[in-house]
């Protein structure tokens, strides 16, 4: 991991950057001086390692994971904790119980790695009874986590880490910011004279190589969901990595990449990540949303 | 299952991500608000004066990248501050039996001395002041700032004016700043401004009324300030910074609440008292440099400034801070100051009888000494000292999302010191401490928070 930033001057802004959460982040500020891009980047960085560091699942040093060795007692969560998980639990209900931050055991059968080796039906059984936030107790701030469960904030926290740093910066300067924590985007504001930031949508089979073409952010929150290289192929048919959580499966026929523009960067994400679990739906579930989406089948 | 396809989540998603990201609307420019510093500053000499110093900074953005800052401090001074007269045998108006030692200033304060104590004068004061800043952009890579300031106190009045015009080069990897400014000062003591190198016992100015001063008229004084600077950012870890300053004052410099001792050429007891008088202009320079370097997470700030003027001082500072940050955005700053100068040529810690001033016959009043130096300040602020300040600052971040806010607490402690024995004390001079230890403690509480 690097631990450091980097700051550069693009074409009529700056460019900071640093790593954080598996992720380039970089932050694009607009008529700054470089001690303000500076220090604002430190701000940045400071605000999601932070982030990463006490929702991680990785680390055995913070809340998720006094959580997991809670050994199915009620254990007090703190006020920001408190917030995220009551939003999971909206989103669950939300999506008739398709986000599921529980959902994360799937990951012991599910890799999306080793070819087309699919999990037996038999092994992805075993897990679904320690799926489900039905199963747990949210009384805020306690939380009762059966044994054997899992909290997985990783589909919430990258999006948060991108409103909270959009928030925190946007105390320090009236500049126009864009966040863009490995494609999750936020823009403070428009550009001078009412500019957009341009962002190069990346064509999902062939990341990295080909830009499918440009969006332009003026205010507001963008995510996307879905991954081109994530999936198994069987038969014929194609795994993408969107779990279903009701059946420990791949949900069948979801577009290749979603990404949806809102206010905050959390409900790009979550609109992005739910309208995935729609499957073939997907269209009809963005369209009653009515805000600006891009799909790829 | 699928959602019914009609379904809209997203007004239920929207309130539902305001809670965790605060009421406000996410990243929402702070134009909308002031961000307010309210500070609350302690200070303390030891045995001495003591300021009670509530104040604010608040900043504004009106408009995009332009701004407003006004800094307000109110100051409630009380305590004791050194005449000027050096420590003697002591002396009390009321109770010494005649013929010892007892003065009174012309506007009427009684000096009683301790034996072997630094005189001392007591005071009360309160002071107000004001400032706005305007900072705007003039171009993409220029900006001007306009300050106005107004300070008042019960016997003193300052206004200012400034103009900083800065713009960037070089990929904006330096930043040049150069500015001008004016002060002007008013002093109204309290009784009149005493003459300058008058003695006490000479009270022909309350006959003749011919002098210049002591007729409650106010004091002037003008000061020009000029500022050239440079930032330069050497790489994305280092930045350094130079500024020379130039200050010009004419006019009304003395202390008037300050004056010197008349001592026995032998004994080194006091004979009488004698206003100080300074020069009536002043020039100062001062050379800054300051390097920032940032580590991964921290931060370093050092900086050296150098002063002279041509009253005859020369002071070097050298100042260091450490920034450490702490996890959950708390932070530590350990703060170093060191500091030493070279007195003013006309600083005298006591001035000698039938050397540096004379007992003259004057009609129709008694014998009183006349100076025979153009110049004497016994103020210790003009004296060789050096001090020594070491503090600590611990800031904590609270509140979540446009509630945050940070919580900061800054103690201090300062030792400022010279010879206590100076070489040319004179008799009874050398029993006493003639320049004693000056401890101060600095108790600082912050409150950054956007209103």
């Amino acid at each position: 991991m690097n631990d450091d930033i980097q700051i550069e001057e693009g074409d009529g802004y700056w460019v900071g950057r640093f790593h954080a959460m598996a992720s380039p982040c970089l932050i694009l500020i607009e008529d700054a001086s470089r001690e303000m891009v500076h220090r604002l980047t430190l701000l940045a960085r400071q605000e999601a390692l932070r982030i990463e560091h006490k929702f991680s699942r990785y680390r055995d040093d913070n809340i998720v994971s006094r959580i997991q060795h809670s050994g199915g007692e009620p254990f007090e969560v703190d006020t920001e904790t408190a917030n995220l998980l009551d939003y999971a639990a909206l989103c669950y209900q939300l999506s008739d119980g398709l986000f599921d931050i529980t959902s994360g055991v799937l990951r012991e059968v599910w890799r999306f790695q080793e070819g087309d080796e699919l999990p037996t039906e038999e092994a992805i059984n075993r897990l679904l009874p320690r799926i489900g936030w039905d199963k747990l107790n949210w009384q805020r701030p306690l939380l009762t986590l059966p044994e054997g469960m899992e909290l997985d904030l990783g589909g919430i926290g990258k999006e948060y880490a991108v409103d909270r740093t959009a928030q925190l910066l946007g105390q320090h300067s009236n500049d126009s910011l864009l966040i863009n924590y490995g494609g999750d985007l936020f823009a403070t504001k428009p550009r001078r004279g009412d500019k957009p930031w341009v962002i190069g949508l990346d064509d999902p089979l062939h990341t990295g190589e080909r830009h499918l073409g440009e969006l332009h952010l003026r205010q507001g929150g963008m995510a996307t969901s879905g991954d081109a290289r994530r999936f198994l192929l069987r038969d014929g048919v194609r795994y993408g990595h969107i779990l279903n959580p009701q059946t420990g499966w791949p949900v069948k026929n979801a577009p290749r990449s979603i990404t949806v523009h809102a206010p905050s960067c959390m409900e790009a994400g979550m609109l992005a990540t739910i309208a995935m679990l729609q499957g073939q739906g997907a269209g009809e579930f963005l369209k009653a949303q009515g805000l600006p989406y891009w799909l790829t089948e | 299952m699928q959602l019914s396809k009609s379904k809209s989540i997203r007004s239920a998603l929207a309130a539902a991500t305001c809670s965790v990201l605060g009421t406000a609307q996410a990243g929402a420019p702070s134009s909308d608000g002031w961000d307010v510093d309210a500070t609350f500053l302690y200070y303390a000499e030891k045995d001495r004066v003591s300021v009670m110093a509530p104040g604010f900074i608040a900043i504004r953005a009106i408009d995009e990248d332009e701004f407003v800052t006004v800094t307000g401090l109110f100051d409630t001074l009380t305590g004791a501050s050194p005449t000027g007269a050096a420590p003697g045998l002591g002396g009390n108006c009321a109770t010494n039996p005649p013929g010892t030692l007892c003065a009174t200033t012309p506007s009427g304060s009684i000096i009683n001395t301790k034996a072997g104590e630094l005189p001392m004068n007591d005071f009360d004061d309160t002071r107000g002041s004001l400032s706005v800043d305007w900072d705007t952009p003039l171009s993409r890579l220029s900006r001007n700032k306009i300050s106005a300031s107004v300070s008042s106190e019960t016997d003193y009045f300052s206004l200012g004016l400034s103009d900083t015009y800065s713009r960037e080069f070089n990929n904006r990897h330096t930043t040049l700043a150069v500015g001008a400014g004016l002060t002007l000062d008013t002093s109204a003591p309290q009784g009149g401004a005493p003459v300058p190198m008058q003695s006490f016992s000479d009270t022909t100015w309350l006959e003749a009324n011919t002098t210049t001063s002591a007729s409650g008229e106010d004091e002037q004084k003008n000061t020009v300030d000029l500022l050239i600077g440079v930032t330069q950012v050497l790489n994305r870890r280092t930045l350094v910074q130079l500024n020379y300053s130039r200050a010009m004052s004419s006019g009304y410099m003395n202390d008037p609440y300050k004056y010197l001792s008349i001592v026995d050429p032998i004994s080194g007891q006091t004979l009488d008292y004698i206003y100080e008088g300074r020069p009536d202009t002043r020039t100062t320079n001062v050379l800054y440099g300051k390097v920032v370097y940032h580590l991964p997470e921290d931060v370093l700030h050092a900086s050296v400034r150098l002063f002279n003027d041509d009253w005859g001082i020369n002071s070097t500072t050298f100042d260091l801070h450490y920034r450490y940050e702490l996890p959950g955005g708390i932070y530590l700053k350990p703060h170093l100051r060191l500091y030493n100068q070279s007195a003013a040529n006309f600083y005298r810690h006591s001035l000698v009888a039938g050397q540096d001033v004379l007992l003259t016959p004057v009609i129709p009043a008694a014998n009183v000494y006349r100076p025979q130096v153009s110049y004497a300040s016994a103020d210790m602020r003009l004296a060789e000292m050096q001090s020594t300040t070491w503090g600590l600052k611990l800031g904590i971040p609270l509140g979540e999302g446009k509630q945050q806010s940070e919580l900061s607490l800054r103690i201090e402690q300062m030792v400022q010191s010279d010879d206590s024995k100076p070489a040319d004390a004179i008799g009874v001079q050398k029993n006493y401490n003639m320049y004693p230890d000056l401890e101060a403690t600095v108790v600082q509480l912050n409150y950054s928070f956007i209103f």
